[in-house]
């Protein structure tokens, strides 16, 4: 229900004003003096102001200028006499959303209310638009291509999860795979699809900044902190909140972070009540969280909330049938964005390109095709045309584990169990999880290979 | 000072399998309920009261075992 403060002197006009908005089923209330509405705009949330120019001795002007310093965004709509309208003007340049003369019918009342909150709502979904269409220039493409078992699996994950919408999610994978695409299909396709999907990687920023970006602050929070700012758990209200990179939070995050799932409430930094918030959280990880966990640098109740829904996206390399597609759709769009005519791919580079072994995933498929269709003029896309890296690469099958041992020294248990935990999980992912296959692919007894599963948290051998 | 504690134990079937719900209360009077899938895998809901706990968390154990079944089309979460 949006609140409206009424801020006159005089008692007739609040109490008409206060009734038909009440009747309208808003959430009208008053106060007759500027401190009061100020502190109110700086301390609680009012969708909407009407303010009396002539408040007495007090200037609503003034008035108005020191709300705005509180909420730049605040929504107000002046009230005017005969004899001011001048002034009304003046209030409208200080930003003001519009001005009504008294005496006021119902009617007028019921539209520009309806009208300024039509706006403010407007306002919020440009900025939220904005706020996706920066993103996802910054992911650099907005489709997830590919038809392999495993990504076949994750369309089916999202369609299902999609339809709980209170359902936290953990979506998990290296860097590039396209964590934040699974993230925004489970938001389009849920009922929440028509509230903000709101994004944040938690590990670009540190801890106070992603704290306020999170959470929003109170005027005079901190120094730096002039005006009230609404949080992204605030912003994305209705609908999806996505954490990228969680396991890059800091601890006394999370413990904010569990409290919200936990409560369903925030408080802005410096405020002093709680706010209900109705959000679906979508996390994601590159990271190995369950050792984060075991090092004490991930809380694992946090985790048990979070991974409610766990969906995996594969590394590129344990779908190979996806890079044709893959290649094909972002030749296409890169052909046509920088005009050129690039429309195929020799089988010698095809083999190549299907042979490299995509550290970076998706990204970095992207952006080879990207440079190649920037350098490049021929309609065929040839080895010569590829980076080194790409044509330089060995095959998987003839990689070495070429690893030079720093000066320092090395964990060695660490690294070869991790090494021996990522082969099993390959393998896993290749047979669909059944250990008769999973054992012939290692070449390993049955036996070893359960126990391994079961050491590394690989699934229950059945 | 008071603990969270153990207040109710349910046994939920699904496809033929069994599992554990068990609901707990914080000292603030708030509530969670916990399924443990293995020493590791565990998926905990909160709410207000008990009656909304348990509402939640059955409606999401479905979903939460079919998501490791995917994950694990050969492990038994039990």
């Amino acid at each position: 229900m949006e609140r409206i403060l009424i801020v006159d002197d005089e008692a007739f006009i609040r109490e008409n004003l206060e009734r038909i908005l009440g009747e309208d089923g808003y959430h009208p209330y008053s106060t007759d003096n500027g401190d009061d509405a100020v502190k109110e705009v700086g301390e609680a949330d009012v969708d909407l102001v009407f303010l009396d120019l002539n408040l007495g001795a007090e200037s609503g002007l003034e008035v108005l200028r020191a709300m705005r310093e509180v909420d730049p965004e605040v929504l107000v709509i002046i009230i005017t006499g005969y004899g001011t309208v001048e002034s009304a003007v003046e209030a409208l340049k200080m930003g003001a959303y519009d001005y009504i003369k008294k005496p006021f019918k119902a009617d007028a009342i019921r539209l520009i209310v309806k009208l300024a909150l039509e706006t403010q709502n407007l306002r919020r979904e440009v900025r939220q638009l904005r706020r996706g269409s920066q993103s996802r220039e910054a992911s650099g493409d907005n489709l997830m291509v590919g038809s392999s078992e495993q990504l076949t699996q994750v369309y089916r994950q999202i369609r299902e999860v999609a339809k709980h919408e209170t359902s936290t999610v953990l979506i998990t994978g290296e860097s590039g795979t396209g964590k934040e695409l699974v993230a925004r299909a489970i938001h389009q396709l849920s009922p929440r699809k028509s509230k903000p999907f709101v994004e944040i990687n938690c590990g670009s920023l540190p801890f106070n900044l992603l704290e306020t970006e999170l959470f929003g602050h109170e005027r005079g929070a901190f120094t730096d902190a002039k005006t009230r700012k609404i949080g992204l758990f605030e912003e994305a209200n209705g609908g999806t909140i996505f954490l990228d990179e969680i396991g890059e939070m800091d601890m006394n995050l999370q413990v904010k972070l569990l409290r919200v799932l936990e409560d369903r409430k925030i408080r802005r930094l410096g405020g002093n009540r709680n706010i209900d918030i109705d959000v679906r959280v979508v996390a994601a990880t590159n990271l190995e969280i369950k050792e984060a966990i075991e090092q004490k640098g991930f809380r694992e109740d946090l985790y048990y909330r979070l991974n409610v829904f766990p969906i995996h996206v594969a590394p590129l390399r344990q779908r190979r049938e996806d890079i044709p597609p893959l290649l094909e759709f972002f030749l296409k769009h890169f052909s046509k964005e920088f005009h050129k005519n690039v429309n195929e791919i020799s089988r010698a580079a095809l083999d190549l390109l299907m042979r490299y072994h995509w550290p970076g995933n998706v990204r970095e498929l992207r952006n080879v095709m990207e440079r190649v269709c920037i350098m490049h003029n021929q309609e065929t896309i040839t080895p010569e045309c590829l980076p080194r890296e790409i044509w330089g690469e060995k095959p998987q099958d003839e990689a070495s584990f070429d690893y030079r041992i720093p000066p320092e020294g090395i964990l060695f248990e660490e690294i070869v169990g991790r090494l021996e935990r990522d082969l099993i999980a390959q393998a896993v992912g290749i047979t669909g999880g059944n250990i008769a296959k999973t054992a012939r692919l290692l070449n390993l007894p049955r036996g070893t290979l359960r126990y391994k599963m079961e050491k590394y948290e690989l699934g229950e051998a059945s | 000072m008071k603990q969270i504690e153990l207040v109710q134990e349910y046994r939920c079937v699904y496809e033929g399998e069994e599992y554990l719900i068990e609901i707990f209360v914080r000292p603030d009077g708030s509530h969670f309920a916990r399924t443990i899938f293995s020493p590791r895998d565990v998926i905990i809901s909160d709410g207000i009261n008990l009656d909304e706990v348990l509402l939640k968390h059955q409606d999401l154990l479905p979903l939460a075992i079919h998501s490791r079944q995917m994950h694990f089309p050969s492990r038994s979460l039990n």
